[in-house]
C-alpha cells in the first residue's frame, strides 16, 4: 500500500485527529446525507463523448493527450500538431501583400491556405469558407483548455462531412466541471513573447462553467535581409509580423436532468497583425496592420434516452472579420501617363450557420449505428475577393450514417456514408467500409477504402478579383480605363475527390507500454484545382487572368509508423517515422503537375521524450525532422530539409490549496531554418531561430 | 384522528388485552404472540430510495403474520415502542433512535457502515446498502487479471480504514494506492498527480467524495487518464463507471425480512455488521471498450464472487 507522496503530510496531521473522530462519532456513529450516494447520478461518459478505441478505429487516427500537449512546449495548436505522422508545419511569413500564417499540412497539395483538411472544435467546423484554411494564430481557443487532439490521417468524409479530404482534426476542449477554481498562466521570453492567460472555473448547482481570458503577443519571426544572387546577411531583422491577439472563450455545461446536458460555448478574439510584404520589389510600401475579429456561438444539446440511443442536437455559428486596408504598388505606365497607385480592401466577413443532428443507436451488442442530418450556411463577403458579386451565400446539406458490425470476437465492420448536397456539388456520396481482423485482444489488423470530396472554397468558384484605374496624363483624363484582371470565377468548376486504400496495423506490446500504430496506403486524387493563366480580352494591363480549374490528379503512396512507449510511470516516449511518395497521373509531367509531386517532404519523423525526474521536476525534449518541400505558392523556392529540437524543464510545486509549475521552455536548439521560402529571390529570408521563454502557471480555489 | 393518538389507543387496547388473556389462556396464546409480531420501520419519506426499500420490506413480509407500522423522520416521534424491533433506514432515522434513547433491538440499515465508527451497542446490529469491501476487491480481480494498482480516495478522517482496505487488497494481489483529502485539496488535482501510477480507482461509499458536485469531474478526469472506476451503485455505472456491485432495495428488502423473521423466531440476530448477501453485476460495456477493457461474462462474475467470502 502506498499513501499518494503529495499528501503523506496530511497522513500525518490526520493521525492525530483521527482519535478525537472517533470519539466524537462513538456517540454519533452514522454518516450523514446517505442517500446522496444512491442519487441518480447523470449520465457523464455518454455515447458521444467516449472515444472509439484505437483499435477498433476504421482510420488511422493519432491521438494527442493533455501530457503530450503539455510537454511539447507549445504556444499554438500547429506547434503540437509536429507530433503527427505526415503532418508539416509552415510559417508563410508576409508574402503575397497578405498576413503572415501558421499553416498545417498533411500530404502536402498545400499553399498558404490548406484548405485538404477538415479542423474542428467539439464538433465545430473552424475553416474558413471564403478562402479555406484556418487562422490558427488568431482561433480564441487556448491550448490549456484543451482535452486532447484526435488526427484522423485520411479522408473520412462519411463521420465529418466534405474537406475531411486528406485528414481531420478534431480537438476536444475539457467539460466546464474539470477545471474548478483559478488558473493563472504568465509567459515572456525572446521575440517580445508576452502572453497571459486568467481562466476561472465554478460551479453553481447543475451548472459548471469556464472563462478564459488571455493575450497573446510576439513578434512573429526574425529574418536575414536579402543580398541578391540567393545570398543573405547572417544579420537578424524584424520581419514586421508583429501579432497581438486578445481573446476571451467560455463554456457552460448545465446538466438539465439524468438524462439531458446542454453545453453552451461563445468566445471572442481579436487580432491585430503587422503585415510587411517581403515581395515587394520596390519595397516601397508601408508596413501596415491588419485586424481580424473572430466569434463563435455554439449550443449543444446531448440526451441520453436509454442504455441504447442517445442524441445530440447541436447548433453553431462562426464569425470571422478581418480589416485590411492598403495601397498598391506605384504602378508606372509610361509614355506620358500619370503614375498612380490603387487602393486596396483586403478586407474579408465570413459567417457560418451550422444545425446538425445525430442519433447514437446502440441496437445490440453487436450493432452500432450513428446517423444523422445536418444544414450549414457558409456567407462570405470580400471587395478584393469577390469584387462586385456582393454577398455569397452557399447552403450545404448533409445525411450521414455509420455503422459498426461486430461479426464475431475477432473481426469488426464499419461502413458508412455521407450524402451531400450543395449548388456546386449537386449531390454526392462518400462512402467508406473498413474490416478490422483482432487477432487478438492486442494485436489488429484493418483494410479500408474509402471516397472523399472536397467541394470548391467560395473564392474557387466565385474569386473574382479586378482593378481599374480611368488614366490621367498630366491630370487631366485621357478616357481610357486600365483594367487588370487578376482572377475570373469558374460556374464549372467541380469537387475534387480522393479514393484511399490502406492497411493498418495496431498492436500492444510489454503489456500496455508500447503501442504501436502502422499503416501503407494508396491514395488516389483527381479533380484537383488548381489556379490557371487564361488570356482575357478584356483586361488591357497584361491581357491575361487566373482562372480555378479541376487539371491535377495525383497518387500517393507510402507508410506510417507511430509508437507510444512508457516504460514507467516516469518515462514516456511519442514517435514518429512517416514516408510519402507523390506521382502525378499525367504522363507527361506539367509544370503544375511537379509542383504537386513536389509539394510533400518523403520523411519526415518526430520524437517526444518526457521524463519525470521527481514529485518536482520533469523534463521533454521534442525532436522533429522534415524533408524537403515545395509549398504549392513558392514551389520554385522549397524549404530545405531541416532538423529542429525543443526542450521543457518545469518545476512543479504542489501546496495543499494550490499547484504552481515553472517550466523553461527553449525552441528550435539545432539552429535557424526556414520551413517555407528558403531562397526567396527578393525581400528577406524569414527563419525560425532560438526562442526562449519562462513560463509560470499556477491554479487555486 | 393522527398518528399519536392511534398508539395510544392502541397501547390502552393491548393492555386490555392481556387482561383478556389470563381468562382464556390458549386462545390467547397467539394472540400475544401476534401483537408482538410487529416491527416499526423508520425512514424518510422524502427519499424513494428509502421508501421503495420499505415497500420491499414489506412485500417480502407479506404473509408472515409479521405487522409493519412505518414512520417519517420529519415528523412522526411515536415509534418509541420498547417492546417492538425497531428498523431505522438510513443516517436520519438512526440519529433519530439516538436521540430518543431506544434502547430495544434494533436494526440500523445504513448507506456504508464503518465498523471504526459505529458503537458496540447491545441489541443494535447493522445492514449496509453498500458492499463489503472486499467483495469490490475481488470484483476488480475478476474483472482483469493484469491490474496491480488500486487507487481510492480516501477523507483523511478515513484513514483508519486503509489498514484493512490493504487487507483486502493484498488477498487479491493488489496493491493499494491511497489517495488522501481534505476540504482543501482540489480532489480534481489529487486525481491528476496520482492516476499515471493507477489501473483502477475504486469508489468507497462516502458522499464527502463522491456525490453531485464531483461526480461528473471525477468520472471525466479517470476517463482522461484511462483509468476505469469501479463504482458502488447502478446508476454510478450509468454515469460512466466501469463495473459496480450493487443490491436492489428489492435485494436489501429481502434480506431485511429475512432478518426480522429471525429476531421474532427468538433466533436473535448475532451479527453486528451485516452485509448485503444478495448482489448484483452491472458493467458498463461501452466504457469497457472504449477502454478497451474485455470484460468477462457477467453472470459467471456473479457466480465466482458468491463463491468467495468477502466480508
Amino acid at each position: 500500500m502506498s499513501f499518494h507522496q503529495p499528501y503523506i503530510a496530511t497522513v500525518n496531521i490526520a493521525r492525530a485527529a483521527i482519535i478525537s473522530i472517533i470519539a466524537f462519532t462513538h456517540s454519533a456513529p452514522l454518516q450523514a446525507g446517505d442517500d446522496e450516494l444512491f442519487f441518480e447520478m447523470p449520465v457523464v461518459l455518454s455515447a458521444s463523448r467516449l472515444e472509439q478505441p484505437q483499435s477498433e478505429t476504421p482510420m488511422a487516427v493519432t491521438s494527442i493527450d493533455r501530457e503530450l500537449i503539455e510537454a511539447s512546449g507549445a504556444r499554438s495548436i500547429p506547434e503540437v500538431l509536429r507530433l503527427v505522422p505526415g503532418i508539416v508545419v509552415g510559417n508563410s511569413v508576409n508574402e503575397w501583400g497578405e498576413e503572415s500564417k501558421l499553416i498545417v499540412s498533411y500530404h502536402g497539395h498545400t499553399d498558404q491556405y490548406s484548405k485538404q483538411m477538415q479542423v474542428l472544435i467539439d464538433g465545430r467546423s473552424v475553416y474558413e469558407p471564403l478562402l479555406g484554411g484556418v487562422d490558427w494564430n488568431m482561433l480564441p481557443i487556448n491550448l490549456e483548455d484543451i482535452e486532447r487532439i484526435e488526427v484522423t490521417r485520411g479522408p473520412n468524409s462519411s463521420t465529418y462531412g466534405s474537406n475531411s479530404f486528406l485528414a481531420v482534426i478534431n480537438i476536444i476542449t475539457r467539460h466546464a466541471s474539470e477545471d474548478p477554481g483559478h488558473y493563472v498562466q504568465l509567459r515572456a521570453g525572446n521575440h517580445d513573447i508576452a502572453d497571459l492567460t486568467y481562466r476561472y472555473g465554478g460551479n453553481s448547482g447543475d451548472l459548471d462553467y469556464r472563462v478564459t481570458l488571455s493575450t497573446q503577443n510576439d513578434d512573429g519571426l526574425d529574418a536575414r535581409k536579402n543580398l541578391g544572387a540567393q545570398q543573405y546577411s547572417d544579420e537578424f531583422v524584424d520581419n514586421h509580423d508583429d501579432i497581438h491577439t486578445g481573446a476571451i472563450d467560455y463554456r457552460t455545461d448545465y446538466q438539465i436532468n439524468r438524462r439531458n446536458n446542454l453545453t453552451y460555448q461563445g468566445g471572442y478574439s481579436s487580432t491585430d497583425q503587422e503585415i510587411n510584404e517581403n515581395f515587394s520589389p520596390q519595397g516601397t510600401r508601408p508596413v501596415r496592420d491588419s485586424e481580424t475579429i473572430h466569434a463563435h456561438q455554439f449550443l449543444k444539446l446531448e440526451n441520453t434516452a436509454d442504455s441504447k440511443n442517445s442524441y445530440v442536437v447541436q447548433y453553431y455559428y462562426n464569425l470571422q472579420d478581418k480589416t485590411d486596408q492598403s495601397t498598391s504598388k506605384l504602378i508606372v505606365v509610361g509614355g506620358g501617363i500619370d503614375d498612380f497607385t490603387l487602393d486596396l480592401d483586403f478586407g474579408l466577413k465570413s459567417e457560418r450557420h451550422n444545425l446538425e443532428f445525430t442519433h447514437f443507436n446502440q441496437t445490440t451488442d453487436s450493432l452500432r449505428l450513428i446517423w444523422g442530418l445536418s444544414a450549414q450556411q457558409d456567407i462570405s463577403e470580400s471587395i478584393y475577393w469577390l469584387n462586385d458579386q456582393g454577398t455569397i451565400r452557399r447552403e450545404t446539406y448533409r445525411l450521414f450514417a455509420n455503422t459498426e458490425w461486430r461479426i464475431n470476437q475477432q473481426n469488426l465492420l464499419n461502413f458508412g456514408a455521407l450524402l451531400e448536397k450543395n449548388r456546386t456539388l449537386g449531390t454526392e456520396v462518400s462512402p467508406r467500409l473498413a474490416l478490422i481482423h483482432k487477432f487478438n485482444e492486442k494485436h489488429s489488423l484493418r483494410i479500408g477504402i474509402s471516397k472523399a470530396i472536397r467541394s470548391p472554397f467560395i473564392s474557387e468558384e466565385f474569386g473574382n478579383i479586378a482593378f481599374s484605374h480611368d488614366l490621367t496624363s498630366g491630370g487631366t483624363p485621357i478616357g481610357v480605363t486600365l483594367v487588370e484582371q487578376q482572377l475570373v470565377p469558374n460556374s464549372n468548376i467541380e469537387h475534387e475527390t480522393i479514393i484511399s486504400r490502406e492497411i493498418g496495423y495496431f498492436g500492444q506490446f510489454l503489456g500496455d507500454k508500447l503501442l504501436i500504430n502502422a499503416r501503407l496506403f494508396h491514395d488516389h486524387l483527381d479533380n484537383l484545382i488548381q489556379r490557371e493563366t487564361i488570356p482575357i480580352a478584356t483586361d488591357n494591363f497584361d491581357g491575361e487572368t487566373h482562372i480555378n480549374e479541376n487539371l491535377i490528379g495525383t497518387e500517393f503512396t507510402g507508410a506510417e509508423f507511430e509508437f507510444d512507449l512508457r516504460p514507467g510511470h516516469a518515462l514516456r516516449f511519442f514517435g514518429n517515422v512517416s514516408y510519402l511518395k507523390i506521382k502525378s497521373h499525367d504522363e507527361l509531367l506539367t509544370l503544375t503537375a511537379e509542383e504537386y509531386v513536389n509539394s510533400a517532404p518523403e520523411w519526415t519523423a518526430s520524437l517526444l521524450m518526457i521524463k519525470q525526474f521527481s514529485e518536482k521536476y520533469s523534463g521533454s525534449l521534442g525532436f522533429y525532422h522534415v524533408g524537403e518541400m515545395g509549398w504549392l505558392d513558392v514551389p520554385d523556392e522549397p524549404a530545405s530539409s531541416y532538423n529542429t529540437m525543443d526542450l521543457r524543464l518545469s518545476k512543479t510545486n504542489r501546496q495543499s490549496s494550490s499547484l504552481s509549475k515553472l517550466s523553461l521552455v527553449l525552441k528550435n536548439l539545432l539552429g535557424e531554418y526556414n520551413n517555407y521560402h528558403h531562397q526567396p529571390d527578393i525581400g528577406p529570408r524569414a527563419e525560425l531561430n532560438l526562442t526562449g521563454y519562462i513560463e509560470y502557471s499556477i491554479s487555486f480555489n | 384522528m393522527d398518528r399519536l393518538s392511534l398508539t395510544s389507543t392502541f397501547k390502552t387496547a393491548s393492555a386490555a388485552l392481556r387482561g383478556v388473556c389470563l381468562l382464556a389462556f390458549f386462545s390467547c396464546t397467539a394472540t400475544t404472540a401476534l401483537a408482538a409480531q410487529q416491527v416499526d420501520i423508520i425512514s424518510a419519506a422524502d427519499s424513494g430510495y428509502q421508501q421503495s426499500l420499505v415497500e420491499n420490506i414489506r412485500d417480502s413480509l407479506h404473509g408472515s403474520g409479521i405487522n409493519v407500522r412505518t414512520f417519517n423522520t420529519n415528523s412522526d416521534k411515536s415509534f418509541n415502542n420498547n417492546e417492538q424491533l425497531i428498523i431505522s433506514i438510513g443516517s436520519d432515522a438512526a440519529s433519530l433512535l439516538n436521540q430518543n434513547n431506544i434502547v430495544t433491538s434494533q436494526l440500523r440499515i445504513l448507506a456504508n457502515v464503518d465498523a471504526d465508527k459505529i458503537p458496540a451497542q447491545k441489541n443494535t446490529s447493522y445492514l449496509s446498502m453498500t458492499q463489503p469491501h472486499c467483495r469490490q476487491f475481488a470484483l476488480i480481480r475478476l474483472l482483469n487479471d493484469e491490474w496491480q494498482t488500486v487507487s481510492l480516495l480516501l477523507p483523511e478522517a478515513d484513514v483508519a480504514l486503509t489498514h484493512r482496505l490493504e487487507s483486502c487488497a493484498n488477498r487479491y494481489q493488489l496493491t493499494l494506492q491511497v489517495i488522501l483529502i481534505d476540504q482543501y485539496i482540489n480532489i480534481i488535482d489529487a486525481l491528476n498527480s496520482a492516476l499515471s501510477e493507477s489501473d483502477v480507482l475504486l469508489a468507497l461509499p462516502d458522499n464527502s467524495v463522491y456525490n453531485a458536485g464531483t461526480i461528473k469531474s471525477i468520472l471525466l478526469t479517470t476517463y482522461r487518464h484511462k483509468v476505469p472506476v469501479i463504482g458502488f451503485s447502478e446508476s454510478f455505472v450509468r454515469a460512466g463507471a466501469l463495473a459496480a456491485i450493487h443490491s436492489s432495495t428489492k435485494q436489501l428488502g429481502k434480506q431485511t425480512a429475512e432478518l426480522i423473521k429471525k429476531h421474532y423466531k427468538n433466533q436473535s440476530i448475532k451479527q453486528h455488521i451485516i452485509y448485503p448477501d444478495d448482489f448484483d453485476v452491472t458493467i458498463n460495456k461501452d466504457v469497457a471498450k472504449s477502454l478497451g477493457i474485455l470484460t468477462p461474462d457477467r453472470k459467471a462474475l456473479i457466480k465466482n464472487l458468491k463463491n468467495k467470502n468477502n466480508e
